[in-house]
């Protein structure tokens, strides 16, 4: 790939952002629209900026890297991305906005009225971001080694920079439309270099598979990998759960006005992933049939348009699909490190916009260190992780808070720690220690299948053995959760500790 | 509901009932006076002394104030809502199980799948890259569509008084939580009370 063109690209999103976020400090002046973007988003934006924050490295690059290396097993991953915000929109959206959380910690103390598991949740939401923003920084550095051959530190210590000036400046209310921004830019920058590659494809007389990936790589559970069905069903559980447990997919929905504009809000997001989603797959493919030298790696997006199309064609394809994977690292880093942030903000420090920029630094700069000390494993596949974490500890605090009234505030803790504890263990075994082997290896790389019931057990357990600490004011909260904002109804008067 | 309702009235005293409706009334002016100070005065409740029919069909006051006051009957609201909800979403929940947990095995069991074409494409890549994403839509859209018509049922359920009330009338409502947890909590929650409707909890 030309490097002038993709080195152009880079810098045009980065700037494109820090000017959107900087056109956005004007119209966040009061600590409250700093924050929420004063619930003024309307569902269209919120949702694009869902789906900008959503759809990070992993999707835009790791999806189609994994698939060319796997194969249709790997097609779960966006299905279960997507699919997470079908069991999200059913379980949580609704009755979490309604409690008037605004993050993760602020959902377990409104639910469970106890500070200690507030603070036990606030340690998982900055360890699940970490995990997440990883890889994020990662992958920046290898696309910008591809591209220019600099040292891999370079591109991750940019998105970082980029980053931080942009939510310590902006806020909230210019990281919506910096998000709803990139989502376009996502889908275009994948979009449209599918149909030029198509068009060479066919003019290329439509070569297909070689016959000895026709009957093993586009089938599934066919690619020789071991426990091949436990991996599949382990992902599977932890995409569509995982999901309604990242900490800056909750943010977002803070910014909706009421509950019902909330469902809409997801109706509309699962919509833009949808046809997000039907793009990598196709990459993964044409991967496969042009470029089969690059499984194992998050290049094959970046390599495509220049090695089927070629030319100055090519080149500018190339550089749109580089600008698209930095669009995607801005995004998704910008909404971790806001929840992030926010969350060592109100918890560690003393809460206010003067602890959340100092958090902020603090959110982006440790993920940072990580990326380059770790493992580099496919970015898809630390994503995966993080899903895992969540889906083990939110999910079931989530799903048992909202819909189950003998929940207590000790089950909470014994079901947070368990499943966060044995989710995070196999984490950090795989990350630190891998690649295992056999059957511990696949049950340390894909730990939800075995998790998320522990974690569900043992909340449910220890509550059902702890009936004295069910929250007193149970009955007020499930009013608050449950009915709709038109009924004029006491809704208890509990606040999110707003900064 | 009509029953608990009905039961929510003082009947084993001999008073007649046209008294009766009358120190109701007084009852829920003075609550309306005392506990919303500060906020638009509410108009006063009007009690209409109807025929015992109609009064069997509505509950003497609205079902917002029993579910507010932690009444048994509040509880029975606030139950049949959360159920119906959680029983629309363990729908949805299921039928999504099946399809994400069936098709592996599908797949698994019936491997001439993989050599069956769908649109141009081996049956497992038409499913998982193609036609879920539009299923995930639509299943999405009619939950969407059943859980606001189940709010509106609930809605009209619990917000319609006897047939006239002055909160429908006042437009939109304060905003959520915006009052004073225990302003239900006046004399007019002691008829209640001492006709063995318990408070079911509380603060």
């Amino acid at each position: 790939m030309n490097a002038a063109y993709g080195v152009t690209a880079v810098v045009l999103v980065m700037l494109a952002a820090v000017l959107i976020g900087t056109f956005g400090v004007r119209l966040s002046r009061t600590t409250s629209d700093f924050y929420v973007a004063s619930r003024t988003v309307s569902p269209l934006w919120n949702a694009s900026a869902i789906g900008g924050e959503y759809l990070s490295a992993a999707s835009f690059l790791g999806v189609a890297g994994l698939i060319l290396t796997y194969g249709a097993d790997m097609l779960w991953l966006p299905v279960g991305w997507t699919g997470g915000y079908l069991v999200l929109l059913v379980l949580v959206s609704a009755p979490l906005r309604r409690s008037g959380a605004y993050t993760l910690p602020d959902f377990a103390e409104a639910r469970l009225e106890s500070m200690a598991v507030r603070r036990l949740a606030g340690v998982l939401v900055v360890l699940i971001g970490w995990l997440y923003l990883m890889p994020q920084f990662q992958s920046a550095g290898l696309v910008l080694r591809a591209i220019t051959g600099a040292p891999e530190w370079i591109g991750g210590s940019l998105v970082a920079v980029v980053v931080a000036v942009n939510v310590v400046s902006g806020g909230m209310r210019s990281i919506t439309f910096v998000q709803a921004f990139q989502y376009w830019l996502k889908l275009t920058a994948l979009a449209v270099p599918v149909v030029f590659l198509l068009v060479a494809w066919r003019a290329d007389g439509a070569p297909g598979l070689s016959a000895g990936d026709a009957a093993t790589w586009a089938l599934p559970l066919a690619s020789g990998k071991e426990y091949g069905l436990y991996s599949t069903y382990s992902l599977i559980l932890a995409t569509f759960l995982g999901t309604m447990g990242l900490p800056h997919v909750l943010v977002r929905f803070y910014t909706n006005p009421d509950g019902r504009a909330a469902r809409r809000t997801t109706l509309v997001v699962l919509t833009l992933l949808g046809v997000f989603y039907l793009l990598p797959a196709v990459y993964g493919a044409l991967g496969r049939i042009y470029v089969p030298e690059l499984a194992g790696g998050d290049t094959v997006v970046l390599a495509l348009p220049g090695r089927v199309i070629g030319g100055v064609v090519g080149d500018l394809l190339g550089a749109l699909v580089t600008a698209g994977a930095f669009a995607a690292f801005l995004s998704t880093s910008s909404g971790l490190t806001v929840s992030v942030a926010g969350v060592i903000g109100q918890d560690i420090l003393r809460g206010g916009v003067r602890s959340f920029r100092a958090a902020a630094v603090v959110a982006v700069a440790v993920p940072l260190g990580l990326a380059t000390w770790a493992r580099t494993l496919p970015v898809a596949d630390v994503v995966g992780l993080a899903f895992a974490v969540a889906a083990s500890s939110f999910c079931p605090l989530l799903v048992l808070g909202i819909w189950w009234r003998r929940l207590t505030s000790a089950g909470a803790m014994a079901g947070l720690l368990a499943g966060g504890g044995l989710a995070g263990g196999a984490v950090l075994l795989t990350i630190g220690g891998g690649p295992h082997t056999g059957l511990a290896g696949a049950l340390l790389a894909q730990p939800a299948a075995w998790t998320v019931p522990v974690a569900f057990g043992v909340m449910i357990v220890v509550s059902l053995l702890t009936p004295g600490r069910i929250p007193p004011g149970v009955a007020r909260t499930m009013v608050r959760l449950h009915t709709p904002e038109t009924l004029n109804l006491d809704r208890g008067d509990w606040r999110p500790r707003s900064p | 509901m009509s029953r608990e309702g009905r039961e929510a009235e003082p009947r084993e005293e001999p008073e007649p009932r046209r008294r009766m409706a009358e120190r109701f009334t007084r009852a829920v002016g003075r609550e309306g006076r005392e506990s919303r100070e500060g906020e638009r005065p509410r108009p006063r409740r009007e009690v209409v002394t109807s025929p015992r029919t109609t009064a069997a069909r509505h509950p003497r006051y609205p079902a917002t104030r029993e579910i507010d006051e932690q009444t048994r009957l509040g509880e029975v609201y606030m139950r049949s809502l959360v159920r119906t909800q959680f029983r629309l979403a363990l729908f949805v929940c299921t039928v999504l199980g099946c399809v994400a947990g069936g098709l592996p095995l599908l797949f698994m069991l019936v491997p001439e799948l993989g050599s069956a074409r769908l649109l141009g494409v081996p049956v497992p890549w038409a499913l998982l890259a193609g036609l879920v994403y539009p299923g995930f839509v639509a299943g999405a859209w009619l939950y969407v569509r059943q859980a606001e018509r189940n709010e509106r049922h609930f809605a009209e359920l619990v917000d319609r008084p006897g047939g006239r009330d002055e909160r429908c009338s006042a437009g939109p409502v304060d905003r959520p939580g915006g009052r004073d947890p225990d302003a239900g909590a006046g004399p007019v929650a002691d008829p209640v009370a001492e006709s063995g409707s318990d408070r079911a909890g509380g603060r």
